[in-house]
């Protein structure tokens, strides 16, 4: 039998009832297709379940985020729904390492799950209520756009386009094609775009100064091809989940693998050694390790000499290099000498390659130079290095971080006599006021041991991909301005940090920090974002100030203030919570984008599996709404163009015009024009069109046969090698990897060479605080998925020992305040024995929303402020303001805590 | 044929109401229900007509009351407050209008909830093809499988409908449903006084809808069906 043919007509006209007009106006709103049905004949619910389940189609994917792991994935879709994943695994080896399959984790296997989870935005919204107090209106995107639009060209027109700022969180600069709109979007209008590296506290400004570039890493299997790797700083089994299977591998093929962490964690159990140091205590033990290789005469001599500056002449009197101003008057600053021992006297280091020819340049001894100065003492810096470096004996370091000196020399002789040798470590170090001092002792125990540059050496963090692409669109028939502001400095400035440090570390600390900071400014060796704050703000990719070091201060100082609040987001958050508007963003199995990850030689492709849920759109989409809006706007207000001033070019905004220019007049049409535009220009990447790519999911880069990215085909940087191999020289101001710095402010801060400096204790506050990336999330990505909330304790928990516990009269399980004097958080106490007493672990990520006062972690981190002098230093060779490179780090570690049992008195949630 | 044409009619006006009730909690917003005017002026008159002609006692006095009271100037409110109450928040919607947010619900159910779609060859648009456990859907398939079955003579083939409504309506639709009843007389939200009444009325009177119509099912189909599934017995499609 044939059933009806299901329309709503036939439907009305098949009801039996006499108010069958009426029922017109009820017809169903998910519409019934106009085809024939034939009847079902069905017994059971068994009977739903007989026929096969098939695909309608496998689509390739990954997710954009900022694990940055580009797993390739496929994703499989039924009737418009994503519902599994699956790696695709089909990656090939580098070199003679093993593959790089299968890469993934339980996070990204489970995100089908949680894009259809309640956190999804799935319409705009506007604010009803007070901020933050959760009531919304759902609007239309012509109406959110609109009212955002006036709001954007009233503030540019008034206060000038830089007080509007756009936060971008990594999702969004994680996915390279949005990350060159998004670029394209702040050129074209002018705002305000905090940069995103060192305003996280990840800038390794010690490696850039050290070996002129912050962007030092291989891909992953290189750890395959090392022999002793001292895993510091890190915990990849949990962080690194798809590539930790190389360290493993690597112990299979003889490595050793050292863990040097202060909590016992997946990484250490794993490893061969582990060692504890008192946190905070890392810079002790290199500089140890430093001294031992040193004692032993176990450097290597040869290599320091060409690729260093421990040759180089100091003067003893001055403690400047010995430079060609001293003889001459009108001699070059930037020009250095080194002790020839063929001719007994100072030469001229090389400046346009670092190969020595028939010099022979002393590493150690003192000699008188005639100057103009008068006849001074000179030495080498290695000679300085020495000296420095006897004063950290293992006996002396074994005091500081609790290790015994025995297993200090035992890892420092076992690190020198094993090549290739690396140190991998993530972001960690570069959170802590001296993390630049950590990474500078690092370089420089590896460049001694000849482990800069071969295979499987190194200090192993992470690669950049060249940005010819990404900059050749964000900047197609537009000036090539870009206001990128360095976080920690606009922070603060706009988060008033003068007066936390006051309030937290006295007024001598605080002033010397300002007074450093200001003569930076002064000098013009940094910018100064004092004269504008911004009124609005824009939150994309989960750009959260939740995340902001010291947060409780920077959100009421800076946050709190905006006039207007956007938030561009796939999910809900503390961001979308307290905005004013909130536009949906579709998720990462709803879009189209790449992904170059340094760690594997691929490209990665996120294809559109499904279209975006609800209202969504992707960020391309989005931008190009505002901007539509604000052309439309602008054209009937008439309002005229405007002057801005960037970096002293002068730029006409024309508000009318801002579509057709993001769009180059209609040429590109959408986020597939701006990926094959990007992927086009990108030196590296093989011809491939984007529908190709989403075909195959990933495509091999050029200059990939070895683990390293020594390659000139290669995407990536390669600027050790360069140097290593080519001897050309390092992009430093010595040319040479560079560990003495003889500015004024690093001989007044005793920092002209790597040296020990505490790590910041508070009075009253007994607990060093630390933290790591979770195993269960990626930053906020996925944190509050019931399904891996499952895996863990339910809710934001820290780990406490049983000895700290103990002594507060915490039980395991119980609610406890953590408080600094910045702020607090009530989080789960975690007792664990992998814990030492003395300190508080807590994996990050959680966000605000998630605690119950709506403060998380970043509540209690008192740093925020700390501006290191020497972070600030300009005017002295490749050291001075160069965001992405060279900028003050946001300090998010280095600070004490003390906890109580919490008892709330009254449930309250404050801002 | 007089127990067919008994069978034929009652499945008419259970198709109706369901697509009464799919209609009435449906988002507001979407284009497709752009035919439903606020205040429906004319539901009162529908839901007067169905509670006399249902096949059981089924009482929307308070709903066509309630529905009465309503004036032009509340249909911003009841749109807004829908959105509030089911679409958007910042800990996600503070109610659940889909199957897949309420609590304690399998996931695996949303596969058995596209397989039911399959086998009897409803199909959702694009646009809503992310949503098949939006209430409104539910209660749509609903309307689809009694009006199908309002079309059908065989006794075999109503038997079929009839038993599929009452698996899909207990495995699909109560299971889960009274969290929003429920959770609407909890609400710290603040919503319209309007829109509080209405809405609290309109899902009390679907929810009491929902258990007369599962019991008349259940009372009707008799021992001549085989009664719930074995859970153990199912495996999924991948």
């Amino acid at each position: 039998m044939k059933g009806p043919k299901l329309t709503r007509r036939s439907f009305l006209k098949g009801s039996a009832l006499g108010a069958t007009g009426l029922m017109l106006k009820y017809a169903s709103p998910a519409l019934l297709h106009a085809e024939t049905v034939p009847v079902a004949r069905y017994r059971g619910v068994e009977d739903v379940y007989r026929q096969k389940w098939t695909w309608d189609k496998v689509v390739r994917g990954t997710h954009g985020t900022n694990c940055a792991g580009a797993c390739a994935f496929n994703v499989y879709v039924k009737n418009g729904i994503v519902w599994r994943e699956e790696q695709q695994a089909e990656y090939e080896a580098s070199g003679d390492a093993p593959d790089y399959n299968p890469r993934g984790c339980q996070k990204g296997l489970c995100h089908s799950s949680y894009m259809y989870g309640k956190q999804r935005i799935l319409y705009p919204m506007k604010r009803v209520g007070r901020r933050g107090e959760g009531k919304w209106q759902r609007i239309s995107w012509e109406q959110a756009c609109r009212e955002i639009a006036d709001r954007f060209i009233d503030i540019s027109v008034k206060y000038g386009p830089d007080a509007i700022g756009m936060g971008s969180g990594t999702q969004m600069v994680i996915k390279f094609g949005t990350l060159a709109a998004f670029l394209r979007f702040a050129a074209i209008t002018g705002i305000s775009v905090p940069e995103y590296y060192s305003g996280v506290g990840d800038l390794p400004t010690g490696a850039y100064m050290t070996l002129g570039t912050p962007t030092v890493g291989d891909t992953i299997a290189a750890v395959f091809k090392s022999k002793y790797i001292l895993i510091w700083a890190a915990n990849p089994a949990v962080s690194r989940i798809p590539d930790a299977h190389f360290f493993w591998e690597a112990k299979y093929n003889g490595a050793k693998v050292v863990a040097i962490c202060p909590e016992f964690n997946a990484t250490a159990m794993h490893a061969t050694h582990w060692l504890n140091p008192r946190p905070g205590t890392d810079l002790a033990l290199v500089l140890a390790m430093i001294h031992t290789v040193i004692e032993d005469k176990s450097y290597d001599r040869e290599y320091i000499i060409e690729q260093t500056d421990l040759p180089f002449l100091v003067r003893t009197d001055t403690h400047r290099f010995l430079r060609e101003s001293d003889f001459l008057q009108d001699g070059q600053v930037e020009v250095f000498y080194v002790w020839d021992q063929r001719t007994g006297q100072p030469v001229k280091a090389p400046t346009t390659t670092l190969r020595l020819g028939d010099l022979q340049p002393s590493l150690e001894g003192r000699w008188k130079v005639q100057t103009r100065d008068g006849l001074v003492e000179v030495t080498t810096v290695f000679e300085l290095v020495k000296r420095k470096m006897a004063d950290y004996s293992p006996e002396w370091a074994s005091g500081v971080t609790g290790l015994h000196p025995q297993v200090i020399r035992q890892i420092a002789r076992e690190f020198a006599a094993t090549k290739p040798a690396m140190i991998y470590t993530g972001y960690q170090a570069c959170k802590w006021l001296h993390g630049d001092l950590i990474h500078r002792a690092m370089l420089l125990l590896l460049s001694l041991t000849g482990n800069i540059g071969p295979e499987g050496s190194g200090l192993q963090i992470l690669n950049s991909v060249r940005a010819d692409g990404l900059f050749a669109f964000a900047f197609a028939g537009i000036d090539p301005t870009l206001r990128m502001v360095s976080g920690t400095t606009w922070d603060y400035e706009k988060g008033n940090m003068k007066q936390l440090n006051e309030q937290v570390y006295g007024k001598d600390l605080a002033q010397v920090i300002d007074t450093h900071y200001q003569t930076s400014i002064r000098q013009g060796w940094f910018p100064s974002y004092a004269k504008q704050g911004w009124k609005m703000g824009i939150f994309a990719g989960n750009g959260s100030p939740g995340w902001v070091a010291s947060a409780k201060q920077w959100r009421e100082e800076a946050f709190d203030k905006l006039e207007t609040i956007v938030v561009m987001a796939p999910d809900m958050g503390f961001a979308a919570h307290h905005a004013d508007y909130v536009l949906p963003i579709a998720h990462h199995y709803e879009r189209v984008d790449i992904m170059f990850h340094a760690r594997l030689p691929y490209i990665q492709v996120l294809d559109a599996a499904v279209p975006p849920l609800g209202e969504a759109v992707d960020d391309w989409t989005a931008m190009y709404r505002l901007l539509a809006a604000i052309s439309k706007r602008a054209k009937q207000r008439g309002i005229k163009p405007i002057e801005d001033v960037v970096d002293g070019r002068t730029v006409k905004r024309d508000f009318t015009k801002y579509l057709d220019l993001y769009t180059m007049n209609g040429q590109i049409k959408g986020i597939r024009d701006v990926i094959q535009f990007v992927l086009d220009r990108t030196p590296g990447v093989p011809k491939v069109t984007v529908e190709e790519l989403a075909a195959r999911g990933i495509v091999r880069v050029k200059g990939s046969d070895s683990t390293m990215w020594g390659s000139p085909e290669s995407p990536y940087h390669t600027d050790i090698t360069d140097s290593v191999v080519h001897k050309r020289p390092y992009k430093t101001m010595t040319g040479r990897q560079q560990f003495y710095f003889d500015h004024d402010w690093f001989i007044q801060f005793d920092e002209t060479l790597p040296t020990y400096k505490e790590p910041l204790r508070l009075e009253r506050y007994p607990l060093r605080f630390i933290m790591g990336h979770a195993r269960h999330g990626v930053h906020t990505m996925w944190r509050d998925h019931p399904l891996l909330l499952q895996l863990q304790r339910g809710e934001p928990d820290v780990y406490v020992s049983a000895e700290d516990a103990a002594q507060r009269g915490v039980r395991d399980g119980d609610l406890v305040r953590v408080f600094s004097p910045a702020g607090e958080f009530i989080a789960q106490a975690h007792i664990s024995h992998g814990v030492q007493p003395g300190m508080v672990f807590m994996y990050h990520g959680w966000d605000p929303m998630m605690f119950p006062t709506r403060h998380n972690f970043s509540s209690v981190i008192c740093s925020g402020g700390l501006i290191k002098p020497t972070s600030v230093v300009g005017g002295y060779g490749h050291l001075g303001h160069r965001l992405l490179q060279f900028a003050p780090n946001q300090t998010y570690r280095d600070f004490t805590v003390d906890f109580e049992r919490y008892q709330p008195v009254t449930p309250q949630v404050s801002r | 044929m007089g127990n067919e044409r008994q069978t034929n009619s009652e499945a008419k006006l259970r198709s109706i109401t369901y697509a009464l009730f799919s209609q009435l909690t449906a988002s507001p917003y979407e284009a497709a229900s752009a035919v439903l005017v606020l205040p429906p002026a004319d539901m009162p008159t529908v839901l007067d007509e169905l509670q006399q002609a249902l096949p059981y006692p089924v009482d929307f006095s308070t709903l066509i009351e309630v529905a009465q009271r309503l004036s032009s100037t509340d249909a911003e409110s009841l749109r807004q407050d829908y959105a509030s109450l089911f679409e958007v928040g910042s800990d996600g919607p503070p109610l659940p209008i889909r199957a897949e947010l309420a609590r304690g619900r399998s996931p695996e159910r949303k596969e058995e909830l596209v397989r039911f779609y399959e086998f009897f060859g409803y199909k959702l648009q694009p646009s809503w093809q992310w949503a098949p456990d939006h209430l409104s859907v539910l209660l749509e398939f609903m309307h689809f499988l009694t009006y199908q079955e309002s079309q059908l003579s065989e006794a075999d083939d109503i038997a079929s409908y009839r038993t599929a409504q009452r698996d899909f309506l207990e495995r699909h639709i109560l299971d889960w449903y009274d969290q929003i009843p429920r959770g609407m007389s909890n609400l710290t939200l603040e919503i319209s006084p309007i829109s509080s009444t209405y809405y609290q009325t309109l899902f009390e009177t679907l929810g009491k809808f929902l258990h007369l119509d599962f019991a008349w099912q259940q009372k009707n189909l008799g021992g001549s069906l085989r009664s719930s599934v074995d859970e153990s017995s199912l495996i999924t499609g991948y």
